[in-house]
């Protein structure tokens, strides 16, 4: 009788151990899912939070981009094709699309013609694209032939490697940054967008760094 | 600098649209997964010509997994076309290059255009013509390259090997 009482003290001590070790699983689990939803998705989140930044560079670096998300933009003062001075300083409260592009790249020709649907659309919201061609000086006459011939309405800028450089070194084009009112980018992409993707980033740039 | 791997950026404003792959992303590996020299030379490193004669050598190189380069001949003016440029070597004559007929391609972002192209591997043939003795072959390959959404400066791949004339 008393052996039977100290096998079920036993069993019962072992089922709780279980039980318990059961229960701290189910915790530390619960614990590390939380954990990766918040490293993936932050709603409303600042790309610059610490919280946040490993995500955020890695799909930066996954881009080829050098993440300027939430920071000023570089500042620039290139040539126009009419040979005029323009400084990213002169678009100042206003949302910007800096997309470098050139006459080789047969994907950045695909966008143009959105931008300048886009640029018609959004210029009274106090919007512009400003174009910069990464062609070589010697294909500048090209550069003017094409944006002639396709009606580009918005600025086409002669780029430097200087401004290459401050945008990341643009290993891919396109590249397209989006810059808010208040002067810092809020979007950036390489590669061919879609119209919709780029519609999205102009009106999330319209929308940031306003009054 | 650029990482390998299929992460992708989700913002709280742009999750639905920034995900989303395009229709000629679909299969497409990331902008980044593309080694830093997009073509690799192969071969050779020494060939062997009889001397004061005209020789062929084939030069071999291989154009990086979902990339293409322009072809010496890629319809369009302002398209790259694929080029090598030969440094003078005293004793070693190079009289022409003969570059294959690429593949007219055409690709989901335009579909009605049609670009000529190299992918994979390709070979140039290199006419030379040699004194007798050892020499080295010197040039550079000047290509731009595309994948299927985005397109990379032109580059040069500096090539060479050596030429054993008897």
């Amino acid at each position: 009788m008393k052996r039977n009482q100290v096998v079920l003290t036993v069993i019962i001590v072992a089922l709780g151990l279980m039980f318990w070790s059961g229960y701290h699983n189910l915790q530390r689990r619960r614990a590390q899912q939380h954990a990766a939803a918040q490293a993936t998705l932050i709603p409303g989140a600042s790309p610059t939070d610490p919280s946040t930044q490993t995500v955020g560079q890695d799909v930066a670096e996954d881009e080829g981009l050098p993440n300027l998300r939430g920071k000023k933009a570089p500042g620039f003062v290139l040539k126009n094709t009419d040979g005029k001075r323009v400084s990213l300083a002169d678009y100042k409260g206003k949302a910007v699309l800096i997309n470098f592009w050139a006459t080789w790249c047969p994907p950045c020709k695909i966008e143009m013609p959105w931008f300048i649907d886009l640029q018609k659309q959004y210029e009274s919201q106090g919007f512009t694209i400003l174009g910069i061609s990464e062609d070589d000086v010697k294909d500048h006459p090209e550069v003017v032939k094409f944006k002639d011939k396709i009606g580009v309405n918005y600025p086409i800028l002669l780029g430097d490697d200087a401004v290459g450089k401050a945008y990341g070194g643009l290993e891919f084009l396109p590249t397209s940054y989006y810059v808010g009112r208040d002067g810092k980018v809020v979007e950036e992409t390489a590669g061919l967008a879609s119209k919709d993707v780029i519609e999205a980033h102009i009106k999330k740039a319209l929308a940031a760094g306003g009054e | 600098m650029f990482a390998i791997g299929s992460l992708f950026l989700i913002t709280a404003a742009g999750a639905q649209n920034t995900d989303q792959k395009l229709p000629w992303q679909v299969d497409a590996p990331t902008l980044s997964s593309h080694p830093a020299n997009s073509v690799q030379f192969l071969a050779p490193v020494e060939v062997e010509v009889p001397a004061n004669t005209s020789s062929v050598v084939e030069m071999h190189f291989k154009v990086a997994d979902g990339l293409h380069i322009n072809s010496h001949a890629p319809h369009g003016s302002t398209l790259i076309s694929t080029q090598v440029m030969v440094a003078e070597s005293s004793g070693l004559a190079t009289q022409k290059i003969d570059f294959p007929a690429g593949i007219d391609t055409s690709f989901p972002f335009a579909p009605a255009e049609k670009i000529n192209v190299y992918t994979g591997e390709f070979v140039l043939k290199t006419y030379v013509t040699a004194t007798s003795g050892k020499h080295t072959w010197q040039g550079i390959l000047r290509y731009q390259a595309c994948d299927r959404e985005a397109c990379m400066p032109p580059r040069k791949l500096p090539v060479g090997f050596d030429v054993i004339a008897k």
